[in-house]
């Protein structure tokens, strides 16, 4: 019986994962400084409570919902219109997180590096991303699941299995930072659950 | 954790899909846009309005509440005390009080206002901007009187930051 069959037979369920390197984000936010925080995923009520009190602009761009689309696009530019697409107007303001989730799985690394090339023109100097990538897993949700904020430090995570599971890219640092130009992984951590989690820098140098 | 400001603008736990939010005015009074009606140009007033109709072009009621309601249609930018969405909003939602967007909710725009309530499963593509000295919240209601003050701490007598900081490094 194959790892996906099993799991099948027992659907995944929710769970709490601590998070360190996203508390991290938070933790030094100045009250009195105003930040852009760009959101990949869906918009999540859990996010919203985390951010109130701050002076903060949460863009929201939903990317699960373009995966398919993204997938069957094969040119980069149109790739990328896609993407400017669906950014919200930046206003005068420049992005000070980006809040990747466990979203680049479920990108290649010529759409991770489009999505990059996207962003840059957004990204305040020091900007960071963060991002969970799965790495002892050989197998991951077909669909990315929900992931919410519970308290800064522990997110909620809900595995979606309904459309079974895929192999995982596994991606590496190194690779990773190729698709990500102009991006260095300042720090990484190994979390409970088999992930690797990432806070990438970017550096206008 | 945060250092947040003791602020007011605390967000409040959405309502139970079950428990209907408060829509009407003290006096029970509401208008009502209806499902087969199509507005085109600007809404002003001075009472609460649902709006389960379509309606293009400008909302304001800045004093009362609006709703978009689940059959509603909305390209337009929508000024109001409250506002609930459960329908179909494009444009820009800007409120004193209180945004409350529930799941069968689907905007494409930006939301402004000091408190903003999502529901889960709402579908969301834009900006949703909480800070007391948003640009587009002082523009609105630049004589507003909400009930909350915008901020319950003093003014530590530091200069205020500028909208678009360049320096800021969070993480670091």
């Amino acid at each position: 019986m194959t790892a996906a069959a099993s799991v099948h037979e027992e659907p995944a369920k929710s769970y709490e994962l601590r998070v360190p390197l996203f508390q991290s984000i938070f933790e030094p936010f100045d009250p009195e400084r105003r930040y852009v925080v760009l959101d990949l995923g869906p918009a999540r009520s859990g996010l919203i409570e985390l951010l109130v009190g701050l002076r903060c602009r949460l863009d929201v761009i939903g990317l699960p919902d373009m995966l398919g689309h993204l997938q069957s696009l094969e040119e980069p530019e149109r790739i990328r219109q896609a993407i400017k697409a669906s950014l919200p107007p930046p206003r005068g303001e420049f992005v000070n997180v980006v809040l990747g989730w466990n979203l680049l799985n479920y990108l290649d690394d010529e759409r991770i590096q489009v999505l990059a090339q996207a962003l840059k023109s957004r990204l305040a100097p020091g900007a960071c991303l963060h991002a969970l990538i799965e790495y002892s897993s050989r197998h991951m949700p077909a669909v990315p699941g929900m992931m919410t904020p519970r308290d800064a430090g522990n997110l909620l995570v809900e595995p979606d299995e309904n459309d079974g599971l895929i192999d995982t890219p596994r991606y590496a640092r190194a690779r990773l930072e190729a698709a990500l130009p102009g991006m260095r992984a300042e720090q990484t951590m190994l979390l409970g659950n088999g992930m690797q989690e990432y806070l990438f820098r970017f550096s206008t140098s | 954790m945060f250092n947040k400001k003791e602020s007011s603008s605390a967000v409040e736990e959405p309502r139970p899909v079950s428990q209907p939010a408060r829509r009407e005015s003290s006096d029970g009074h509401r208008a009502v846009i209806g499902a087969s009606i199509h507005v085109d140009g600007e809404l002003r007033g001075e009472e609460d309005l649902l709006i389960e109709g379509k309606v293009k072009g400008t909302v304001e009621l800045k004093k009362n509440s609006v709703t978009i309601g689940s059959s509603g249609e909305v390209k337009a930018d929508v000024f109001a005390h409250t506002i609930y969405v459960d329908g179909k909003m494009h444009g820009n939602l800007v409120a004193s009080e209180r945004i409350v967007v529930r799941k069968s909710a689907e905007i494409r725009g930006s939301i402004t206002s000091l408190r903003v309530s999502l529901e889960d499963g709402a579908r969301f593509n834009g900006t949703i901007d909480m800070d007391p000295d948003s640009e587009a919240l002082k523009k609105a209601f630049s004589n507003r009187q909400s009930s909350q003050p915008v901020r319950s701490t003093p003014n530590t007598g530091k200069p205020e930051a500028k909208d678009t900081d360049k320096s800021a490094q969070p993480g670091a």
